[in-house]
């Protein structure tokens, strides 16, 4: 499985390469892009098996700016190389043509470069719980409503998470994924848990008929790279937390115990990645390739056009 | 026509891409691969050369003429027959050793003005 990912990353990524390498001068490719690409598919390995996507990523990156820096060169050396021509065998360069040409040498790679760090990148998927929150009437000293002013506050402490944790087992789930299979210590599983929840307060509702506040509704979102885990993870932190404020609360309290958190809406898996968001990071690097080419190309020409002087500048200064 | 040998000093100094390939060949002949690897070994990683860079440096080494293409193969069965072995020409080993003398002079130079430690060998020593 892990061999045909790789395979099929390091695929891709020389399939896109093999056509970046239009930027450099037809002479350049002919005689050295089969050799550059196998080298790019070997480093394209050594960095997939070093740190899979994110080595990929990291390495894309470099190759990128490699790409935009020695195309570039290989093209002004190639102009430099015309000089030794007759001056009616030089190139002439159309500045309209040439501009669009340099905006695109730019801009592909730029706007490669995003879209391929946004499909590599890992999803993040999200799963929201709702529930509906009874304010404990009285609060014993020491009891969860005491230590926690705010429901939110509590809904994070060890108690509710380490229950969650034991209840979907995730210390030897998250061991297997992220540990080299060896199980997590509760507490290494919390501090993961913790970065990957969060907790809002919507508002109060009141009790049909009645003036005064029922309770909060606090929603609970759980994000993971599994739709399904992130459902499974928003759901039992609601039973964990129902769980403990029935056990904690006085006795004296007026709201029965089934009724101190009600769960309005319990998570389902939603399989719409949230992270990366596609759109908003293919657009960014759509507008940063364009307006470097535009910055780029200016210059570029500009750069042309001073060698192309210097060269037909006669080499004995003229008397005046 | 007599051809005109070129002096290695003209060609100093060398960028650090072109010294560390020429440095990666010292040892024998290598595919642009293994040079890689070589540079970012021998560098701990700090150099790390794109495909770019490196076979834009190996074309200006080879019309300069301090590296030529190899046909021979280390072991073709252990090889892909489509990679490209280079290996140093006399003239590219005269440079590397001048350039490897002139950073060895300017070396030499901060050690006289106490901007550097001595040598690691001179400190421990090898005691009978």
């Amino acid at each position: 499985m892990a061999d045909a990912r790789t395979s099929k990353a390091v695929d891709f990524s020389c399939r896109v390469y093999r056509q970046l390498l239009m930027a450099y001068p037809k002479s350049h490719r002919q005689e050295y892009g089969p050799a550059i690409l196998q080298l790019f598919r070997d480093q394209c390995r050594d960095a997939w098996d070093a740190a899979r996507a994110r080595g990929l990523i990291t390495f894309w990156l470099r190759a990128l700016a490699d790409l935009l820096k020695t195309s570039l060169l290989e093209r002004l050396s190639n102009l430099n190389r015309s000089r030794i021509m007759p001056i009616h065998f030089r190139p002439t360069i159309k500045p309209l043509p040439a501009f669009f040409g340099i905006c695109a040498v730019v801009f592909l790679p730029i706007f490669l470069g995003s879209v391929l760090i946004t499909f590599f990148m890992p999803e993040a998927y999200r799963a929201t719980a709702t529930m509906l929150v009874a304010p404990p009437v009285t609060a014993k000293p020491g009891s969860s409503a005491e230590r926690f002013p705010f429901e939110a506050g509590f809904i994070f402490s060890s108690p509710v998470l380490e229950k969650t944790i034991t209840h979907l087992n995730l210390c030897e789930t998250w061991g297997k994924k992220y540990n080299n299979g060896t199980a997590l210590n509760v507490r290494d599983a919390v501090s993961i848990l913790q970065n990957r929840l969060d907790v809002v307060a919507v508002g109060a509702r009141a009790a049909a008929g009645s003036a005064n506040p029922e309770g909060t509704v606090v929603r609970i979102n759980s994000y993971s790279d599994n739709a399904d885990e992130a459902a499974k993870i928003a759901n039992a932190l609601v039973e964990s937390y129902r769980e403990i404020r029935s056990e904690e609360v006085h006795p004296s309290d007026t709201v029965p115990r089934e009724r101190r958190v009600f769960t309005i809406m319990e998570a389902t898996p939603d399989y719409r990645a949230v992270r990366p968001n596609k759109q908003l990071n293919i657009a960014i690097g759509t507008l940063a390739g364009i307006l470097i080419g535009l910055i780029v190309a200016p210059l570029a020409l500009g750069i042309f056009a001073g060698i192309r002087n210097r060269r037909s500048a006669p080499t004995v200064p003229l008397k005046a | 026509m007599p051809r005109t040998e070129k002096s290695p000093e003209e060609l100093l100094p060398l960028t650090p891409a072109v010294f560390h390939i020429l440095l990666a060949l010292v040892d024998g002949e290598r595919h642009g691969y293994a040079i890689m690897r070589e540079v970012a070994q021998s560098t701990e990683g700090q150099i790390k050369m794109g495909p770019g860079t490196l076979y834009g440096t190996i074309k200006r080494l080879l019309a300069m003429e301090l590296v030529e293409e190899s046909d021979e193969r280390p072991d073709e069965n252990l090889d892909d027959e489509r990679r490209r072995y280079y290996r140093l020409t006399g003239l590219g080993r005269r440079v590397v050793e001048a350039e490897a003398e002139r950073l060895a002079a300017l070396v030499k130079l901060a050690q006289g003005k106490r901007l550097l430690g001595k040598p690691a060998h001179f400190a421990g020593g090898f005691h009978g």
